[in-house]
């Protein structure tokens, strides 16, 4: 039972024992003043329910503080002594009332997901462009979420949440669990990623599938498996047909990007030991049988994901000396200050990086780096500032915002439906590098970043690269917060391109229009660097190149 | 019990005390608009008064709510003090007389007084910019006319505190420490359901609302005015259920006070 009505409880049984004794008490002392006491059992349940919400298995003892109102409105003893006895039992009553009841303070999740529902289905900008079919989710999630009811399961919860966000491809649609956001999703993929192997299968460029975060003393690192051994069959099927139930749990708004990460999500796909063969030294192919061991899959997959997604070890905004003739500069969001922020003016940032410019030109350096990677976005006006420094001068286009109706509050479209194209933003060039630039992006460069690499791709001396495109979700976030402190967030403000379709996020299609410059092969080269070596393939590529 | 309500009218008009607070409050509110949209502008663009109401009409229905207290401690202990109440029941009015003779105006002119502070701020701004099409003035009417319900009972109840404590000072203090203490709570201050008459009144004035945004273009907020019927008809019953318990309390205390 909860803290306040335990003490609810406590205090009504306190107070009925005094006004029992008040009773015989006021009427010695013949004084009307004290039936004002019998009010207090009143004021003091209605300030408890106030803090604690109303419940209907406590009703027993909000109704034993009213009964105690009839030694206020009544100055015979023998009703006041009756009324305090029964108010007394009442809210005895309410404790194996609320301990029996499956009902009691039970959270409704299933209205948090109609009131989240009914805002998504109203204001998220990409329902057309991206096909959603809002009956058909509501068909199929409503029943969860009252299935979550029934078993006041939060982590059940969010494993429901996680998997109707990601039928959105799209980055910027998201559940956040109350508390602990990190431990409360970590938990999560522990229950639903399946077991630990002792590796993890990732499928290379060339369409193989190799073994990768070989844990040393594992079963299979003993039966000679090692960072880069292809793996050719997993439980009797193929590594590229493993069952990949676990995609469900993650949100692509790109389909190349889904199918780079896969194999690697779904490698605790089994039971609790699995068959996998694969190619020895020799080239041989041999099987073993592979015990589930203690941990859950999900810890090797974050290691494993750190690994091939990790960007430069420093803080965010730190420059870094990686050679004689190149720095690179770490941009873990698009966000700087906090003075910043407020103001949305990054004019500091500017003359920071422009100072940076200076000293390496005066030590002869010609190469920057931007290491984007799990870049989490922020701010466009952040964008602007730093692709001003390294655009030739000049205008050049950003994207364009669509046409708002006041009246009617929302978007304007035109009779087929599109978007009605309004301003053309754009932001002025600079030219204060005449060096070569790469910007190094993953899967989880998103919003902002995707427009970092929407704006900078088409600038000469610039390069972006990674193992995968950027995220591919630019459009604005709104967000809905439900009484327990969950929440989502959405696309809720449109962003067009030059065309008048909504700037970077995928179609039906599932292709996002944000294609980096070059896609960095992830082979055996990357496998052994990466994973035996410990060291950033993706930044050797980018000196190389 | 109509000479009393008569008397009690004409004692309204003489009131310095409640007359005062009702133009400070209007004087305070009208000064906060002038500080937040004096120039007419606000952060994402022209200010009207559908635009101030949906923005501010929780935290304009605070003030107001300090005329309640006020008004009705003095219109009710005031006269407990001068012993008016005593020589009513004295000449030969009885006390059902004397109590409701006395709620009655209290209910309605503290009623109608708040509701129109509450609404000062919106008429001002409209006065000079205009309604807008932020909200529509029918969801605002339907909220404004809502919060009579919590406003009768709170009035109802602290009529029941006045009847007890008779001392107009002394209600004033317990209602302002009262409303403050509670006010600070956040969980009381957002609690949905109509338990206190204040969170009630918190959530019809609290408008929920949605936005957009361009890269270059102001935030666009979008009201949501409509408020659920369901919920509209428990605050109005529950208020009643309040108000009348309320009532009744207060006037059996009344019935066998000794009046000391």
């Amino acid at each position: 039972m909860e803290y306040y009505d335990i003490l609810l409880i406590i205090l009504q049984i306190v107070f009925s024992g005094v006004l029992f004794w008040l009773g015989g008490f006021a009427e010695k002392r013949k004084n009307p003043k004290w039936r004002v006491c019998y009010l207090v059992p009143v004021i003091v349940t209605l300030i408890i329910i106030a803090i604690n919400n109303f419940e209907i298995n406590m009703l027993g003892a909000y109704i034993g503080s009213a009964v105690c109102l009839a030694g206020f409105v009544k100055e015979s003893v023998k009703i006041r002594r009756i009324s305090s006895v029964i108010a007394a039992v009442l809210a005895a009553v309410s404790i194996p009332v609320c301990l029996l009841s499956g009902s009691y303070r039970i959270y409704d999740y299933a209205r948090d997901f109609k009131n989240a529902f009914d805002h998504m289905k109203k204001y998220y900008v990409l329902s057309e462009h991206k096909g959603i079919d809002w009956d058909g989710l509501y068909n199929e999630f409503l029943p969860r979420f009252e299935e979550v009811n029934r078993l006041q399961d939060e982590m059940e919860n969010t494993i429901v949440w996680t998997e109707f966000c990601a039928r959105f491809n799209d980055g910027h649609v998201g559940f956040v669990p109350s508390g602990d956001y990190e431990l409360a999703m970590t938990e999560m993929y522990d229950k639903v990623l399946g077991n630990d192997y002792g590796f993890a299968p990732m499928t290379l460029s060339d369409g193989r599938t190799v073994a990768v975060n070989v844990g040393a003393d594992t079963e299979a690192y003993n039966a000679g498996i090692r960072n880069g051994t292809v793996i050719t069959g997993w439980d009797g099927v193929a590594p590229e047909n493993i069952d990949d139930e676990a995609m469900k749990y993650f949100t692509f708004a790109d389909k190349d990007n889904k199918e780079f990460y896969r194999t690697l999500i779904c490698g605790g796909t089994g039971g609790d030991s699995i068959t996998v063969t694969f190619l020895d030294e020799s080239g041989n192919e041999k099987s073993v049988a592979l015990q589930k061991i203690g941990a859950y899959y999900s810890g090797r997959l974050k290691d494993a994901m750190k690994a091939v997604n990790g960007g430069i070890e420093t803080g965010h905004l730190m420059w870094e000396e990686i050679d004689e003739n190149t720095s690179a500069l770490r941009l873990k969001m698009m966000m700087s200050d906090s003075k910043s922020m407020k103001s949305d003016n990054y004019d500091s940032l500017s003359w920071s990086i422009e100072c940076k410019i200076e000293e390496m030109k005066e030590s002869g350096k010609n190469h920057i780096i931007l290491d984007m990677r799990d870049n989490a976005g922020g701010s466009d006006e952040m964008v602007k500032a730093i692709a001003s420094i390294f655009a030739s001068e000049g205008e050049h286009y950003y994207c364009t915002d669509p046409v708002w109706d006041y009246m009617k509050k929302c978007y304007v479209t035109d009779e087929n439906g599109n978007f009605v194209k309004g301003t053309d933003n754009y932001y002025t060039g600079r030219q204060l590098w005449d060096g070569k630039v790469t910007i190094l992006v993953n899967a989880n460069s998103v919003s902002a970043a995707d427009h970092t690499v929407l704006v900078m791709k088409e600038l000469e001396n610039v390069t972006i690269m990674g193992f995968t495109e950027s995220n591919g979700s630019a459009q604005g976030v709104g967000s809905v917060v439900f009484r327990n402190e969950a929440g989502i967030s959405f696309s809720g403000s449109l962003l067009l391109d030059e065309n008048g379709k909504p700037s970077v996020d995928s179609g039906a299609d599932y292709e996002s229009g944000n294609d980096v410059d070059v896609i960095v092969p992830f082979d055996e080269e990357a496998v052994r660097v990466i994973f035996d070596e410990g060291e950033d393939y993706l930044l050797q590529k980018a000196l190389e190149y | 019990m109509k000479n009393i309500i008569r008397s009690q009218l004409f004692q309204l008009k003489k009131d310095k005390i409640s007359i005062f607070t009702f133009i400070a409050i209007a004087v305070v509110e009208l000064l906060l608009v002038y500080m937040m949209y004096g120039t007419n502008k606000t952060y994402d663009g022209v200010i009207t008064g559908g635009e101030e109401v949906a923005r501010t009409l929780s935290m304009f229905a605070l003030l107001p709510q300090f005329f309640m207290y006020i008004f009705t401690a003095q219109s009710i202990g005031a006269d407990f003090k001068d012993k008016t109440c005593n020589y009513e029941i004295m000449s030969g009015h009885t006390r059902l007389q004397v109590f409701f003779g006395r709620a009655i105006p209290t209910i309605i002119v503290s009623a109608l007084g708040t509701i129109i502070l509450v609404a000062i701020p919106g008429i001002a701004i409209t006065a000079i910019y205009g309604w807008g099409n932020t909200i529509s003035v029918a969801d605002y009417i339907v909220r404004l006319l809502l919060m009579i319900f919590p406003v009768i009972r709170i009035t109802c109840e602290f009529i029941l505190f006045s009847f007890i404590i008779r001392n107009p000072y002394v209600i004033m203090g317990l209602s302002y420490v009262g409303f403050m203490v509670l006010g600070i709570n956040e969980s009381i201050l957002h609690n949905y359901t109509p338990v206190l008459g204040f969170t009630t009144i918190n959530n019809i004035s609290t408008i929920d609302f949605w936005y957009t945004y361009g890269l270059d273009t102001d935030i666009r907020y979008i009201y949501e005015t409509a408020m659920p019927t369901g919920d509209i008809v428990s605050i109005i019953v529950v208020s009643l259920l309040f108000a009348a318990a309320a009532l009744y309390l207060g006037y059996m205390f009344f019935k066998n006070d000794d009046m000391h």
